[in-house]
C-alpha cells in the first residue's frame, strides 16, 4: 500500500469514526435547562471532566523527536473516557421555592436515565432528571505532527463538522502544541526524553449572540519519556492540565437564559503507552490517569516516521 | 514484523475503533424534566378590612402544552406531573405611606364550566400570616402550602393528562387588616401568585 493510497483511507476512517459517534446532542438542550445553579458542578461534572481527559489524551506517542530532518505525519486518535459507577450520581440539593430544601442522591448527566424525585410539604414533589446512560465520552480527531527543527515538533489537531442538528449547528475543535527533545542535550541517555505544551478549543452551536453555545479551553504541558526497541516502543508521560467550559444558552422564554460555567477539577495525568512502529505506519495505545482516567488508541502514517 | 503481522495490526485497530465507538450510548428512550409555572394577578381596592377577591387560572393545560411542544413531546409522553412550589409577591405596591399587615387564606377550587358547579374544592392553599406587604415587594415570597389545595392543584394537574382542561379559581380572603383600611385609606395594590409545576416527560433519544 503506497503512502497516497494509505492517507485516502485514513482520512477515509476518520470520517467514520467520527460519523459513528453517537449523536449525544439530540437531547443535550434538554440537559442543560435542567439544572443551571449550584447542582451544575455536581451534574456536568463528570462529563466536564472526561471531555477533558480526552482532549488531553493521545497527543504523543513517542519522546523520540529527530534533531534534524523533516517529518511528518497524519494521526487518527480515538479517545475514550470510561464512566465508573460513582460518576454516575451525586448528591442534589433541590432548587427553586420547593420547601423544605433537601438533598438526594440523584444521577449525573452520565447517570441513569431515570429522574429520582424527593417529596416536599403539604403534597409537593421536586423531580431531578435523570441522564443520558453513557458508559464513556469517546470521540475522534485527527492530528498532524511535523518537524524537526533544532529537535522541537508541531502538533496540530483540527476538526469541524455539522452535527445534524440545526439547533446545535457545528462542532469545531482545534489546537496547537509544539515538543522539543530534552535528551538531546544530554549525552548517551538511555530513554528519550521531550517536554512540550498543547493548547486546544473546542466550540458547539451558536447562541443567540453570535458566540458559541458551549467554548472550552483546554491546555496541558508535561514532560514524556520512550524506549525505542525495535519496532515497540513503550512511553509514559507526567502532565499538568487545565480544562475549562463555558455554556452560553437562551432559552424561548427570556428568563431562560443559562450561563455556566465548569472547570475540570483533575489537574496531573499520567500516561503509559506503547506505540508500534513499522516503517509509515504507528499504531499507539494509552492509558493515562488522573480524576478521570482515560484511553487512547491511534493509528499514524507519516513520512520519516520512524528516524 | 512481517505483513500479514502488519495487517493483522492494523485490522485489530480499525475494529477496536469501531466497537468503542458504538458502546458509549444507549439508544433507549428517555426523561426529561419541564418545569412550568402558571402566574396569576390580582388587582387589590378595599375599603373594609376584609378582601375576598379572585381570579381564574385557567392555562395550566396551555402551559403544558407549550413546554411539550418545545421538548417535541405530546401530552401522551407524560409520565408523571405535580406541583412543586407556590409563591407571591406584590407587584404594584400601596401608595400608602404606611405598610399593611395581612393575615388570611387563598383557597383553590375548580370549576372547569364558568356556569357550572364546583367539582373540586374549594380547599385552603396557601396560608397567610401577618404577612406584611413590604416585605412581599421584589423577590417572591414562597408561600406556605396548605396540602388541601395542593391537592386540588394535583388533580387538576393529573386529569390533563386525560385530557381534561382544568380552569382554577384562586381566592383570596383575608381576615385581618393592620391598620384597618378605610374610606379615607384604602388599600390598593396588585400582586401575583405562582404556581411552579413539573412533568416528567418521555423522550426518545434515538434521532432514527
Amino acid at each position: 500500500m503506497g503512502f497516497r493510497t494509505c492517507l485516502k483511507c485514513w482520512v477515509g476512517l476518520s470520517g467514520l469514526v467520527i460519523f459513528l459517534a453517537p449523536p449525544v446532542s439530540a437531547q443535550i438542550q434538554n440537559r442543560l435547562s435542567a439544572y443551571t445553579g449550584r447542582n451544575a458542578p455536581g451534574y456536568f461534572g463528570p462529563m466536564v471532566n472526561a471531555i477533558g481527559a480526552d482532549l488531553h489524551s493521545g497527543l504523543y506517542h513517542s519522546a523520540r523527536i529527530p534533531k534534524e530532518g523533516f517529518h511528518v505525519s497524519l494521526d487518527m486518535v480515538f479517545m475514550s473516557a470510561r464512566f465508573s459507577s460513582a460518576k454516575r450520581l451525586f448528591v442534589a440539593v433541590t432548587e427553586g421555592d420547593f420547601r423544605p430544601e433537601q438533598s438526594a442522591v440523584a444521577p449525573t448527566v452520565v447517570g441513569s436515565k431515570e429522574p429520582v424525585y424527593v417529596d416536599g410539604v403539604s403534597g409537593t414533589r421536586f423531580w431531578f432528571p435523570g441522564g443520558f446512560n453513557l458508559a464513556s465520552f469517546d470521540f475522534a480527531a485527527p492530528q498532524l505532527r511535523m518537524g524537526s527543527i533544532y529537535g522541537t515538533e508541531a502538533l496540530a489537531r483540527f476538526i469541524s463538522f455539522y452535527t445534524g442538528d440545526e439547533n446545535l449547528g457545528d462542532f469545531g475543535l482545534y489546537g496547537v502544541g509544539l515538543r522539543h527533545s530534552i535528551s538531546q542535550y544530554v549525552n548517551d541517555l538511555p530513554i528519550d526524553v521531550a517536554a512540550g505544551a498543547f493548547w486546544q478549543r473546542f466550540s458547539l452551536g451558536d447562541n443567540e449572540r453570535g458566540g458559541d453555545l458551549v467554548s472550552a479551553d483546554a491546555w496541558t504541558v508535561g514532560f514524556q519519556a520512550s524506549k525505542r526497541f525495535s519496532w515497540l516502543e513503550p512511553y509514559a508521560g507526567v502532565a499538568y492540565s487545565d480544562f475549562d467550559l463555558d455554556l452560553s444558552y437562551q432559552g424561548t422564554a427570556p428568563e431562560d437564559r443559562i450561563e455556566l460555567s465548569l472547570d475540570s477539577g483533575d489537574h496531573f495525568r499520567m500516561t503509559f503507552g506503547f506505540s508500534v512502529n513499522v516503517s509509515f505506519l504507528a499504531v499507539h495505545g494509552e492509558y493515562s490517569s488522573g480524576g478521570q482516567d482515560a484511553f487512547a488508541l491511534g493509528l499514524a502514517v507519516g513520512y520519516h516516521l520512524v528516524r | 514484523m512481517n505483513k500479514a503481522m502488519l495487517n493483522l495490526l492494523v485490522l485489530s485497530a480499525i475494529t477496536a475503533l469501531a466497537l468503542m465507538s458504538g458502546c458509549i450510548y444507549d439508544p433507549s428512550s428517555g426523561t426529561v424534566i419541564v418545569t412550568e409555572k402558571v402566574v396569576v394577578q390580582f388587582e387589590e381596592y378595599r375599603e373594609i378590612p376584609t378582601i375576598g377577591s379572585a381570579v381564574v387560572a385557567e392555562d395550566f393545560k396551555e402551559r403544558i402544552m407549550d413546554a411539550l411542544d418545545r421538548e417535541n413531546a405530546t401530552i401522551e409522553d407524560v409520565v408523571s406531573i405535580s406541583m412543586v412550589s407556590g409563591a407571591y409577591k406584590v407587584t404594584k405596591p400601596s401608595k400608602a405611606g404606611h405598610d399593611w399587615v395581612i393575615t388570611g387564606t387563598v383557597t383553590m377550587k375548580r370549576q372547569d364550566d364558568p356556569m357550572g358547579p364546583v367539582t373540586d374544592g374549594p380547599a385552603n392553599f396557601i396560608d397567610m400570616f401577618n404577612q406584611s406587604l413590604d416585605m412581599a415587594k421584589g423577590k417572591p415570597v414562597v408561600a406556605s402550602l396548605n396540602s388541601a389545595g395542593v391537592d386540588v392543584v394535583n388533580r387538576a394537574l393529573a386529569d390533563i393528562l386525560l385530557g381534561g382542561d382544568p380552569r382554577l379559581i384562586i381566592t383570596m380572603e383575608s381576615s385581618s387588616i393592620t391598620p384597618p383600611p378605610s374610606p379615607s385609606d384604602p388599600l390598593v395594590f396588585n400582586w401575583l401568585a405562582e404556581v411552579t409545576f413539573q412533568a416528567v416527560v418521555r423522550v426518545d433519544q434515538d434521532p432514527d
